[in-house]
């Protein structure tokens, strides 16, 4: 087999992987939930300026209840996250299908509501009913959403395109035979709840958010939040897109929501109160270290291989590419330098690609493990914030000097390769002169 | 006027190479409206266009994409155009696509 044909090959696994319509639905779904995470973060962030004083002068201003409003933001945005993943996931399958994507959401939510406990403990022990609880709703419940989401989208879907269901004549005006269409499927996620809920209240006295958050959430995020787990994620992104895929599109779709989840945790210990530097419980792996903390520059850390290139580049192929780049490079977009330079399927260049990331998670989690760096909080950044800035946004100086480091570690691990691709380049352009090829030796030849 | 939409995960840097295509088609007095928008949105933003290409990082996603969109050419843009961000070359592309 030689290499175009294990090309062809790849692509085609990860494209059947990545139709998956579940895949692909929780991918999109997800990246849905993002207006909501990042203006939600403003708010957060708003309340929780790392600036000595601030705290102290807003109290002196506007009382002591000063953040009550900016928090009420944070209440509705990452505190109900899970709702919003069952909408917007739900919407994404179902979309896809061809099906009446608006009503299956809203079927997804109050099949997800039913699950939900119906009550909560207050201090002192009183049982609190008629609410409907943040603590399932939001991060601890997105597992749960995520699979209310599919089973409803899947009897939804499977309904409507078996005409299971009440029939209208043809003179019934669309929109209510729609609505007659949802009595079906309706029926059934609701039976399934009921059923479902009594079943975990009935025989486990738990509901079964509880239940799965215990057996499966939990392990996963456990799983995630280690160095091993975050290396698995730094090393998979960056061989995807070395292999011409979208690496963190392709990775984020299915580990964010639990990548999420482990920040939201950390959130809530902020919240109670609880400090996150040196807590043992606090997670490390977070969100921001797999979305910010190995992608400055984007995906593979090429801020380090632009900054090389500038300090020795010869080849005009280099420099132009270079020039080419940094400006998007400043806003973590790299694609110039992934499919120009280029990067995929390049063999000078896998090791960097994969090492650089993998070298910035060792970084990255050395300094929250030892106390320098706080572990991240829910506040969260547009990923094309320029790096620096973007560690100073989310964790004071101390994140941007971590981000620094690892700009720095990527530039000495980039310079040789860069000098050896450099070289190569100018050999051929010293060569073309003669004969008038600009292809570049060994390079496979990529179509599409 | 031909409507011709780019693809990408985020819209991020295909928006890049709108804006090369826009100014090789402004050169070339060949009317046309270009636009980027990520993948997950190809079905509301990406209909009624004459054509849809996508970029080289999403190209495993295209048999979803033709999926969404069927009757409208969709196909992924050549690596080396898209990472020189060669406008006149991928105009050039869109056009091919949009003849045949």
């Amino acid at each position: 087999m030689n290499k175009q044909e294990m090309f062809d090959k790849f692509i085609e696994f990860m494209g059947r992987f990545a139709e998956i319509r579940a895949v692909a639905a929780l991918r999109d779904g997800f990246i849905m939930t993002t207006p909501f995470t990042i203006c939600g973060s403003v708010f957060l962030l708003l309340a929780n300026l790392p600036i000595p004083g601030y705290a102290e002068f807003m109290a002196g201003m506007f009382g002591p209840n000063w953040t009550d409003p900016l928090n009420a933001v944070s209440g509705a945005t990452f505190s109900v996250l899970a709702l919003i993943a069952v909408l917007a996931i739900t919407y994404k399958y179902v979309e896809g299908e061809g099906c009446d994507a608006i009503m299956a959401s809203i079927l997804a939510l109050s099949t997800f509501l039913i699950l939900l406990p119906p009550t909560v403990a207050a201090e002192g022990g009183a049982v609190v009913d008629n609410i409907i609880p943040k603590a399932w709703a939001g991060s601890n419940g997105v597992i749960t959403a995520i699979l209310v989401s599919f089973v409803v989208s899947w009897v939804f879907c499977y309904c409507e395109k078996n005409h299971i269901g009440i029939k209208m004549p043809p003179s019934v005006p669309g929109g209510v035979a729609k609505a007659f269409e949802a009595l079906t499927p309706g029926m059934v996620l609701f039976t399934l709840g009921a059923a479902i809920y009594g079943l975990c209240h009935f025989v486990g006295a738990t509901t079964f958010p509880e239940l799965i958050f215990a057996m499966v959430q939990t392990p996963l995020q456990g799983l995630s939040d280690t160095l091993i787990g975050g290396s698995i994620i730094a090393a998979l992104q960056s061989i995807l897109f070395w292999a011409g895929i979208h690496g963190p599109n392709v990775v984020g779709g299915v580990v964010n929501p639990i990548l999420i989840a482990n920040s939201l945790d950390n959130q809530a210990m902020l919240n109670a109160g609880m400090s996150l530097v040196g807590n043992p419980d606090a997670k490390i792996i977070t969100i921001q270290v797999t979305d910010v903390f190995i992608k400055s520059g984007g995906c593979g850390i090429t801020m380090g291989l632009l900054i090389a290139s500038w300090l020795s580049a010869k080849s005009s192929q280099m420099k132009s590419i270079t020039k080419l780049a940094t400006v998007p490079g400043l806003f973590n977009i790299n694609e110039p330098v992934i499919f120009g330079l280029p990067i995929v399927f390049n063999p000078f260049l896998l090791v960097p690609f994969v090492l650089v990331p993998l070298l910035a998670i060792v970084i990255t989690y050395a300094s929250i493990a030892i106390g320098f760096m706080s572990p991240f909080s829910a506040v969260q950044i547009p990923w094309t914030t320029p790096p620096i800035i973007a560690g100073l946004l989310l964790n004071g100086w101390q994140g941007a000097v971590v981000q620094i480091i690892v700009i720095a570690m990527s530039t000495a691990v980039y310079f040789p390769f860069v000098r050896a691709q450099d070289k190569a380049m100018l050999a051929e352009e010293m060569g073309e002169d003669n004969n008038d090829s600009n292809q570049a030796d060994g390079e496979p030849a990529l179509h599409n | 006027m031909k409507k011709i939409t780019l693809l990408c995960a985020a819209g991020m840097s295909t928006s890049m190479l709108v804006k090369a295509m826009q100014k090789a088609a402004a050169e070339e007095n060949f009317e046309c409206e270009i636009a980027a928008y990520p993948t997950s949105e190809a079905k509301e933003k990406a209909a009624g266009s004459d054509v849809v290409l996508l970029g080289p990082q999403v190209r495993f996603q295209k048999a979803k994409i033709q999926e969404l969109l069927p009757g409208i050419p969709v196909d992924a843009i050549d690596m080396r155009m898209y990472g020189r961000m060669d406008g006149a070359g991928v105009l050039k592309f869109a056009k091919e696509k949009m003849q045949a």
